[in-house]
């Protein structure tokens, strides 16, 4: 299925300039309920709206590197429904990698095929990935032409997922000779289940887990333990911790990383993430880390979308 | 040019074990290999020493163990008697010794050392006892308690079964020199180490506070596994005059796979509990003894040994007793006895003597005092090792042996003042 058939020249805006996202979201609802999914269903825009801004609120859908895909499941959609926003001056969306946003593509999806709206997201990161198309559709202002630059694209949706398509951006990734307290307090304050750490070429070396730093506050004759609820006054949590907490994160690192292409198949991920329980898939382009998937992300984006 | 290859492979095994460099299983693999690739066509009979028996014993027990362990078992017996103890130091270490020894005569020591060694540098935190050498102590007394019964240690195992001697033959003659051994080390023990084991009061308080009932984790498996496993082990004391001799391991192995089965494991999780390895190894080591028998060698040895002694078998034990605990200090234990056992067999018909007994305790006696102060010698002390360096409790081989030596030393004067009385100056 072509992009561009699940557009109309309506629901796509430029030259507007936002004075926040929820503003954004909201004109983006407006134009999109000319779309005949929203039409033949008879959903108030209202309601739309509602829906969009609360998933908006229980998680942001800025993804980074200047995307943002806001989204909602309504129930009695008659199908998909996209719309799409260039902008040209690019709008802080607090997104995770805290990049403004200059393309929003919003999609509503009907409450049962939430994966084609996943394609659709995957097929908009793809098509802009080509720098030049990107550069030119955001100095168009005319929606008919925007319209007709998609056609020529020849974008279609019916592709399988990959890892490109659902990575996250890589936040934050540590060298070797980062103290493990640093290590501890950037996986804390950004709720990390788990830290690259790279060369100085940005090529991944190993990673740092939420698990392997509880086993420094764990001594190993414990884990062999078949239980401990018998001692009531006794931690040694704190002395392991202390004792280790001089450590570079390169002595604490392990090479048990998960790493894959950017054309990893969706298969490939969740069986990576599930049957090998491996906390973080890092995928690479070449051998440069460009973007991190964990549970958290494929829950998010496939499962709870 | 056969027997150079075999002995090239066993000395290179002997070297590298003795080293505790690298894993000496795939080592003695490899050899057996070799001894195998080069003998295989000339002498088919290589793989007759490894004996089924002594496979099946080393599964039941692993088995046995690993579904007690899982209960809980050997926690709540380390912080039952060190609350029984009111976290007395020198008190808390002698009962782990004794529950050591006592779980290592119906258990083996391997499996009591791999069980009981977390929960007791636990205890040593906790009351801020010197870990090492409380590690240590236990060891000994691990492998003299070992050494009690015919289950207690690999070298026991292999000799009773070798030489179809019953579980209370070895209980009845070795109960004595153990007991006494231990006593004397328990002594010695409270004498030069008591002030090292001194607790304070706020730390005895943790211990006085604890739970012990708390310790079991799965109550429904172990009062399951009791039974069964208290049959299994009346069948291998009692069992012989109904069975008949040299069916302990098959006795073992089944209470195993019974004592599994009622508590409820399904085969495949009951044989993930046997270690394959130590299996592999003792399997590998026959053959590579297998190969010296056919190489000739050890016949040799044994003509030697006659000449050497005229032919007076009176002082056999004593020479073996001292030579093994010699020897069993550098070569591993289970290797050794492998390499002993046909020895003695030949020596026996040489002798042209009917009762071989003594040799054969001076035998156990011997690889076990010596073993017990070796840290790459017995597979038991090699896996307190690797264990207590996990856990940064990096113990030194010469170290260990210099602190056991004087324990090893005089349990070795017990033991030959024990074998004279008992069998040379009678």
């Amino acid at each position: 299925m072509n992009l561009a058939t699940l557009i109309s020249v309506d629901s796509i805006i430029s030259g507007v300039e936002p004075a926040d996202k929820w503003e954004l979201l909201d004109m983006m609802v407006d134009s999109m309920s000319t779309s005949s999914a929203v039409r033949h269903s008879g959903i108030p825009q209202e309601r739309i709206l509602d829906a969009v801004v609360k998933r908006e609120h229980s998680n942001n859908t800025g993804v980074g590197n200047g995307y943002a895909f806001p989204h909602a499941r309504i129930p009695g959609l008659k199908g998909l429904a996209v719309g799409m926003a260039f902008l040209q001056k690019p709008l802080n969306y607090e997104s995770m990698d805290q990049v403004p946003v200059n393309i929003v593509c919003m999609i509503l999806a009907p409450d049962k095929n939430p994966t084609m709206a996943l394609k659709v997201m995957a097929q908009v990161v793809r098509l802009f990935s080509d720098q030049r198309l990107k550069e030119n559709i955001l100095k168009v202002r005319d929606n008919r032409t925007i319209f007709n630059i998609l056609l020529e694209a020849g974008a279609s949706s019916d592709i399988p997922i990959m890892a490109r398509d659902i990575m996250n951006s890589p936040l934050l990734d540590v060298r070797r000779d980062t103290p493990i307290y640093e290590v501890i307090q950037l996986m804390a304050s950004k709720h990390l289940s788990a830290l690259p750490v790279v060369d100085e070429h940005g090529n991944i070396e190993g990673h740092i887990t939420g698990a392997r730093l509880f086993q420094l506050g764990m001594p190993e004759f414990m884990t062999r333990l078949k239980g401990v609820s018998f001692i009531c006054e006794f931690e040694p949590f704190e002395k392991y911790f202390y004792e280790k907490s001089n450590s570079l994160a390169g002595e604490v690192m392990t090479s048990d990383f998960c790493a894959m292409s950017t054309v990893a198949t969706l298969l490939e991920i969740v069986y990576a993430l599930t049957t090998r329980n491996y906390p973080m898939i890092y995928v690479l382009e070449g051998n440069t880390l460009v973007g991190m998937i964990d549970q958290g992300t494929v829950l998010e984006q496939i499962i709870n979308f | 040019m056969y027997l150079f290859i075999v002995i090239i492979c066993c000395l290179t095994f002997i070297l590298i074990s003795a080293s505790g460099l690298i894993n000496k299983t795939p080592v003695a693999m490899l050899g057996a290999c070799l001894v195998m690739l080069f003998g295989a066509i000339a002498d088919h009979t290589l793989l007759i020493p490894v004996d089924l028996n002594v496979v099946f014993m080393l599964m039941g027990v692993m088995i046995i163990g690993d579904i007690l362990a899982d209960t809980g078992v050997f926690e709540w017996f380390a912080i039952a008697s060190a609350k029984k103890m009111h976290g007395n130091g020198m008190l808390t270490v002698t009962a782990l010794m004794v529950i050591a020894a006592v779980s290592s005569a119906l258990l083996s020591t391997p499996v009591t050392l791999v069980y009981l060694i977390p929960v007791t540098i636990l205890l040593a935190q906790i009351l801020d006892l010197p870990v090492k050498p409380v590690l240590a102590m236990q060891a000994y007394f691990a492998g003299l308690g070992g050494s009690l019964t015919l289950v207690g240690s690999p070298v026991n195992f292999m000799t009773g079964l070798f030489f179809n001697i019953s579980f209370l033959e070895v209980l009845r003659e070795m109960i004595l020199p153990v007991t006494f051994i231990g006593s004397v080390w328990l002594i010695l023990i409270w004498i030069f180490k008591g002030r090292s084991l001194v607790v304070s009061t706020g730390n005895r308080e943790h211990i006085m506070k604890s739970l012990p009932e708390k310790a079991i984790t799965d109550r429904k498996t172990l009062k399951r596994a009791l039974i069964p496993v208290s049959v299994t082990l009346m069948v291998l004391i009692f069992g012989t005059s109904w069975f008949g001799r040299g069916l302990e391991g098959v006795i073992l192995l089944f209470g195993a796979l019974v004592t599994g089965f009622l508590c409820r494991f399904k085969i495949t999780p009951l044989l993930h509990k046997v270690n394959w390895s130590v299996i592999m190894f003792y399997g590998s080591v026959c053959i590579l003894v297998g190969g010296l028998e056919a190489g000739t060698l050890l016949p040799g040895v044994g003509e030697y040994i006659f000449k050497y002694s005229g032919g007076d078998f009176k002082w056999l034990p004593l020479a073996v007793l001292c030579g093994t605990a010699l020897l069993a200090v550098f070569v591993e234990n289970i290797a050794l006895t492998v390499l002993m056992l046909p020895l003695i067999q030949l020596i026996a018909v040489r002798f042209q003597v009917t009762d071989i007994r003594p040799v054969l305790w001076a035998l156990m006696l011997g690889i076990m005092l010596g073993g017990s102060i070796s840290l790459y010698g017995s597979a038991a002390n090699f896996a307190l090792a690797r264990l207590a360096k996990r856990n940064k409790y990096k113990i030194s081989g010469t170290k260990f042996c210099a602190g056991g030596f004087p324990l090893a030393f005089i349990g070795l004067m017990i033991a030959a003042a024990w074998l004279y009385l008992k069998y040379i100056d009678k």
